[in-house]
């Protein structure tokens, strides 16, 4: 009691006490109308039902929200490069072991010193050698970093938190302070209620178990996950600029589509079409008669491309825009065979250097794949070797199964899993050796006829293949549009430097005449 | 009686007919002795991977051992031979097999085939629109020699067939006018690939045929379409007589006896070549014979007994046995003789054995066909079969043909 007095002071005590008295007699008074009115037992049992209430809604929200937050946790961007992966490994380990006791949330400079921390983190992973990693960073660049970071951690916590966008972290703090002096003399409080009001004590006493268990969680639970949070936003965007796959005034999405699928969509349709998002750009390469044309035709439903059994029939790259139900928005390329006589080197390479997915159209009745597969590997090679940039998916279509063993007979459906009949062991035969030439993963061999009213597995195989390969390519087609971007404000930056120069110039010869 | 009385020039042969297993190391040697004395031609067979070379080695030899890829698998990793018949090879298919598949250098294997080939046969599957690796090696080989002749085989028609669509009969492409007979699209293949390959160097002749080789079972009837414009392509380029070696008369429709004639014709040869040699055991050419006979007892699946054995020879009569014994004797009575004498001996010896061999097939061919259908075999009609037989027997015993120009050393 004494330390009540030490903290509080004899005349807010008194005064306190003074303005209770009415509020403690109130109770008092209502029991003895139940009583006298005998409506006590009724009363009592409201009081077990309604705590029985409260405390089981709050089960049910306690476990939503344990549902929901690990639920909402920054995960790494779609369009980072391996080597931007394993630096968010690291991110994500610094989080998994921060404990508020260790980064209590309420201390500004604790979180400035882990912010710190972080960036120095993430700067010597991708500037392993410099003796002063932060110092790659420009002043700008770190500050946009917290800026972000802060930004969308406010974000989250409003969509996620109720009531949060009225807490403070200092009234988060205080609360909690209140609570803790409560526990220390909680013990007082209890002994008097029950001298003075028996029953309401009992009221109490169920109001303290819930009100326990809400604050308890409310305190321990949410600021571990803001702190981890915290954590892994600051590593995100530290990552994104240190691994310089963003910029810095960026108010455009990511995905806004790049100069020159504009221009190749404009190609494809003959008008500028005002596309949301950037394209993904499917290529189709292959030899010569492999059928890519035909695969065109097959893919849009309808004779698109001109194909005939001699070879050349193609004659330069040309984009084909397709759109699925909305479902997947594309530009396929039909290319001249590689082996032919319209193929050419330079521009095919370029075009498998843009490509978000590649379909390999190769034909399932020959032996004789030399050609093709170092062709492959030329091209697995060229993409392999820039870090900075994702591989493009991989899928091979195999033609021309209507023509493998027995050659008379086509009555589809073929069921290749466990094959049945001969033309179904032939066609997956035909697959393993395929695979096995070419070096590729058999599941990423589909199948298909494209021989005029004959067209097979085009429809469900292999659109289902492309939907399956997305996400992956669409990763390469978030870095592709990146560095497109990236390209594109060097040489706006450079023009409006060489223009300040030119300004300069102007002014000096001016001053000059 | 004729057949005891028959049976003393006989003895041996009537021996190495009954044994169980004609004397293996005697025989061994005498094929090697042959195969050494003379090598049998070589038909090279230059085509990528699964372009219907085995289905033109199966058409040709009417074997159906040769194992037909499945139109995908690459068989075998390098260039590989196949001898036919296997035991006394009359010709022998070379097959580059691995041209144009992944991990494959073709130049040792070209350089062997092109040391070893007497006939080159070009496969182009009709539908390869690319045919630069082929035209390659071809315009090498022919670099190298100038006047080789050059069957193309174009194959695979049906795969450019309309749906539905059966061979054009009777087969059009030897006629004038074949343009107007064929489905579209194989016109245009066929021409385009001529087209692209080009002229070759060189100025031996160049002959083009499409044809189309398919397992009975693809339902393409007829399944060897084209076969006879193949034979006559190689009979005009080559001067091997191979077609006489591996087909019997066309007369002859007895499957059997057409089964048989190749492996009549290879231990003949074998035996023309052992009786060549200066030096020879006269066991080796009735150990020949003796297992000659054998096999085409196991063809026609009616195995020799002492009965059937005692009955054929018998039936064949004195005269002919004293002949045969005369000639396999004569041959080595020449040779004793000073100078000319071994030269004359080989020769005699060469024809006589290859001749009295022929004509054994030939006569038990007759003798089994007509025992397994239950017929009561005439004692003329079979010394007929004989008679005829050894006059077209001496023929193969002579020299081997000439290899054709500037043709490569055995």
């Amino acid at each position: 009691m004494k330390d009540l007095f030490a903290q509080f002071g004899w005349w807010r005590v008194a005064a306190v006490a003074i303005a209770a008295v009415p509020l403690v007699l109130l109770p008092l008074l209502g029991t003895v109308w139940l009583w006298q009115s005998g409506q006590i037992l009724w009363w009592l049992l409201a009081v077990v039902l309604a705590g029985g209430i409260g405390l089981a809604l709050h089960r049910v929200a306690v476990a939503r929200e344990q549902r929901a937050l690990p639920e909402m946790t920054t995960s790494p961007g779609a369009h980072w490069p391996a080597e931007a992966e394993r630096c968010w490994a690291k991110v994500e380990r610094l989080a998994e072991t921060a404990t508020i006791e260790e980064w209590p949330l309420a201390d500004g400079a604790g979180l400035m010193r882990l912010a710190r921390q972080v960036l120095v983190m993430v700067a010597q992973h991708f500037h392993p050698r410099a003796r002063q990693p932060l110092l790659e960073m420009t002043l700008p660049h770190t500050l946009a970093i917290i800026e972000r970071a802060a930004r969308e951690l406010r974000e989250e916590i409003v969509y996620n938190i109720p009531f949060s966008h009225r807490l403070s972290l200092g009234a988060m703090t205080r609360a909690k302070d209140l609570h803790d002096l409560y526990k220390r003399h909680e013990g007082w409080f209890r002994m008097g209620r029950a001298i003075l009001s028996p029953q309401s004590a009992v009221a109490a006493e169920l109001r303290r178990a819930v009100f326990e268990q809400v604050s308890a969680h409310g305190s321990e639970r949410l600021q571990t996950w803001l702190l981890r949070e915290y954590i892994k936003k600051l590593g995100y965007h530290a990552i994104d600029l240190y691994g310089g796959l963003v910029r810095i005034e960026d108010d455009t999405p990511l995905a806004a589509p790049d100069s020159r699928s504009l221009a190749d969509g404009e190609a494809a349709d003959g008008q500028a079409a005002a596309a949301a998002a950037e394209p993904l750009r499917i290529v189709l390469l292959g030899r010569a008669n492999a059928g890519k044309s035909s695969l065109i035709n097959a893919l849009f439903g309808e004779l698109k491309a001109a194909t005939d059994l001699l070879p050349d029939t193609t004659a330069g790259i040309t984009p084909y825009r397709l759109d699925r139900d909305g479902a997947l928005q594309a530009l396929v390329f039909d290319t001249p065979g590689f082996d032919g006589a319209q193929a050419n080197r330079k521009a095919l390479e370029r075009a498998t250097a843009g490509a978000d997915l590649v379909l390999w159209v190769t034909v399932a009745n020959r032996a004789d794949r030399a050609a093709e597969r170092e062709r492959l590997d030329e091209i697995r090679a060229t993409l392999a070797e820039d870090p900075a940039r994702r591989a493009p998916p991989l899928l091979v279509v195999m033609t021309h199964i209507d023509l493998l063993r027995p050659p008379r007979e086509w009555q589809p459906p073929y069921l290749l899993d466990p094959p049945q009949g001969i033309k179904a062991e032939q066609i997956v035969a035909a697959l393993g050796a395929l695979a096995d030439a070419l070096d590729i993963d058999v599941a990423r061999v589909i199948p298909v006829c494209l021989a005029e009213g004959r067209t097979y597995n085009v429809d469900d195989a292999l659109w289902a293949a492309m939907l399956h390969a997305q996400p992956e390519a669409d990763r390469v087609r978030l870095l592709r549009c990146l560095r497109a971007r990236k390209r594109d404000e060097d040489w706006g930056l450079l023009w409006q430097q060489l223009g300040n120069a030119g300004r300069f110039l102007l002014r000096r010869a001016g001053r000059a005449e | 009686m004729n057949a005891e009385r028959a049976r003393g020039p006989w003895r041996k042969l009537y021996r190495a007919l009954l044994s169980s297993e004609v004397d293996g190391e005697r025989l061994g040697q005498a094929l090697r002795a042959a195969a050494a004395s003379q090598p049998v031609p070589v038909i090279w067979l230059l085509g990528l991977a699964q372009s219907g070379k085995t289905s033109i080695v199966r058409a040709l030899t009417g074997s159906s051992r040769a194992e037909i890829g499945n139109g995908f698998r690459p068989c075998t990793r390098t260039a590989s031979a196949y001898d036919f018949p296997p035991e006394a090879p009359i010709v022998s298919f070379l097959d580059t097999r691995g041209l144009g598949e992944v991990d494959y250098v073709p130049d040792e294997d070209l350089a062997q085939c092109e040391a070893r080939a007497h006939q080159l046969i070009t496969v182009l599957k009709i539908t390869d629109t690319r045919v630069e690796t082929v035209r390659e090696v071809l315009c090498a080989v022919r670099r190298r020699h100038p006047d080789w002749p050059v069957v193309i085989a174009q194959t695979c028609l049906h795969e450019a067939y309309p749906e539905d669509a059966d061979h054009v009969l009777p087969y059009p492409f030897a006629m004038t006018g074949w343009e107007s007979r064929v489905p579209e699209a194989v016109r245009r293949l066929v021409l385009a690939q001529r087209e692209q390959l080009g002229k070759l160097p060189g100025d031996g002749p160049v002959a083009w045929v499409p044809l189309d080789f398919t397992l009975p079972e693809d339902g393409y009837q007829p399944a060897d379409y084209g076969i006879d414009a193949l034979w006559s392509a190689i009979e005009s380029a080559s001067s091997l007589g191979l077609r006489a070696r591996l087909r019997a008369d066309p007369s002859v429709t007895d499957i059997y006896s057409r089964a048989a004639h190749p492996h009549v014709v290879g231990y003949s040869l074998a035996a023309g070549a052992v009786g060549a040699l200066p030096v020879v055991d006269l066991a080796l050419v009735p150990a020949l014979q003796g297992r000659l006979l054998q096999l085409l007892a196991g063809l026609y699946r009616l195995p020799w007994t002492r009965r059937n054995a005692s009955e054929f020879l018998g039936l064949l009569g004195g005269g002919i046995a004293t002949a045969y014994s005369l000639r396999l004797a004569g041959r080595s009575i020449a040779k004793l003789v000073p100078g000319w004498g071994q030269t004359i001996g080989a020769v005699w010896g060469a024809s006589a054995s290859a001749a009295t061999t022929y004509a054994l097939g030939k006569a038990a061919c007759a003798y089994l066909a007509r025992r397994r259908e239950g017929h009561v075999i005439e004692a003329d009609m079979l010394r007929e079969v004989y008679r005829a037989a050894l006059a077209r027997g001496r023929q193969l015993g002579r020299p081997p043909a000439e290899r054709p120009p500037d043709g490569p050393v055995g």
